[in-house]
């Protein structure tokens, strides 16, 4: 038994073996945790942005009330950034076992807590406002993303079911006319509509409308409303 | 390398401030743990005498080039444990083995420890039966019950050196104990 000790310390003496430096582990133990807290941080957004994109679709406001809860659902639901939301909760799950001390967690709690935090911190993202800023940041520089992406290029291009939405391209007193986001032109009449805030009814504007399409490209809307924003901002009238 | 003093009161931690000072002090840590590790890697893998000393050599040193690692809010013996834990692992990847019963129990009673439990434990069983029985118990459990049983380590040790939930080790040791209890009715003659 002596053998082995003589060997060792004979080996580390030989071969100059020397211990890693501390900073060494410190480096790892930091990267692990930064891979860790990126995933919460990118799991969250994914979340911010599925609620702010299901909130802008209007479903329960104004889809419910003519489509069934499960068609309603299918329409709204941002599918791909769901998607991405669990490949983080995934990665994130994984990742919480390479941290110091990770193991001790059983996996049922490990997923709890990474939930919690990716739902609360999404949540809490949303609420701040940055998740519109996010998603309008992709609108603008993935040309392939809002039609691809952002349900309410499903939702609101249904002129025949009554949901319309586009670019304001004329204004002619109550006659709106917008580009669809089909590439069409419509004349919108808002002539009996609740113009929600903060529509300001502008030549390059965006905007939702609800109501029934006419023959020949005519939409007569019972309510307009802004494309960016939240299911709070329906609760205000243009005064 | 310096003489050595008796360090047998000295707690590991000390022992590993030593060595990052004095690299000498490192034989402490190898004349604590070599016996104990030798008859953990034996225990589990059931390999040659040789087998287990070059295994155990290649823990000392990665212990050693690790030694910065360790971390004193966990104890040192969990932390050399998973080193062993690690080389077992690697080593049986390396050369594809499957485990079978060595023969040479002569000189693995030898190698048993004074410290060991394995006599309470075990009290009504025959050493030897209960080793070939632990070489057909499914991996998972055997090496559980050989850290809580022949090493006498508290679950959170265990959970420390298998890297898993404490609620999983108490779940693998009573799977384990259900498991061995078959294999004692079936191939237990003596036991």
């Amino acid at each position: 038994m002596a053998g082995i000790s003589s060997k060792v310390l004979e080996k580390i003496e030989d071969e100059k073996i020397k211990p890693i430096g501390k900073w060494s582990f410190i480096l790892k133990d930091s990267f692990v945790w930064t891979l860790f807290i990126l995933n919460i941080i990118f799991g969250s957004v994914g979340f911010a942005i599925s609620i702010y994109l299901f909130e802008a679709s209007e479903v329960f406001d104004l889809i419910l009330p003519v489509n069934d809860l499960m068609q309603a659902l299918i329409l709204a639901i941002p599918v791909i950034w769901i998607i991405i939301t669990v490949i983080f909760l995934i990665v994130s799950f994984v990742n919480f076992k390479y941290l110091k001390g990770g193991y001790r967690f059983s996996a049922f709690k490990v997923f709890i807590i990474n939930i919690l935090c990716i739902l609360l911190l999404g949540w809490f993202l949303n609420e701040l406002g940055i998740s519109e800023r996010i998603n309008a940041f992709f609108s603008e520089n993935i040309s392939i993303y809002q039609e691809n992406v952002d349900p309410r290029y499903k939702v609101w291009n249904r002129p025949e079911e009554g949901y319309i939405a586009g670019e304001i391209v004329g204004i002619d007193n109550n006659i709106v006319k917008i580009k669809d986001l089909s590439g069409d032109i419509w004349d919108i009449n808002i002539g009996n509509a609740n113009v929600r805030m903060p529509v300001n009814l502008r030549i390059g504007e965006k905007i939702k409308a609800r109501g029934k399409a006419l023959n020949d490209g005519i939409f007569n809307a019972s309510d307009v409303l802004p494309w960016e924003g939240r299911r709070r901002n329906l609760q205000q009238n243009h005064m | 390398m310096k003489k050595g003093n008796n360090k047998k009161d000295i707690a590991d931690d000390d022992i590993v401030e030593m060595v990052i000072k004095d690299p000498n002090s490192y034989k402490y840590i190898i004349e604590r743990y070599e016996k104990k590790l030798l008859g953990y890697i034996r225990r589990i893998l059931f390999v040659s005498k040789e087998d287990a000393e070059d295994i155990l050599q290649d823990v000392f040193i990665k212990a050693y080039k690790n030694i910065n690692s360790y971390d004193s809010k966990y104890s040192f013996s969990s932390w050399i444990y998973r080193i062993a834990h690690n080389e077992s692992v690697s080593f049986l990847r390396k050369k594809k083995k499957i485990i079978e019963c060595n023969q040479d129990d002569e000189i693995f009673d030898r190698i048993s420890s004074d410290e060991d439990i394995e006599d309470d434990f075990l009290k009504d069983l025959k050493k030897r039966e209960v080793r070939k029985l632990l070489t057909k118990l499914n991996p998972k459990y055997r090496e559980v019950l050989v850290l809580r049983y022949f090493e006498d380590m508290e679950y959170n040790q265990i959970s420390d050196i298998l890297h898993t939930s404490i609620g999983n080790v108490s779940s693998l040791i009573s799977r384990g104990k259900k498991e061995f209890k078959m294999l004692v009715k079936r191939y237990g003659r003596n036991i």
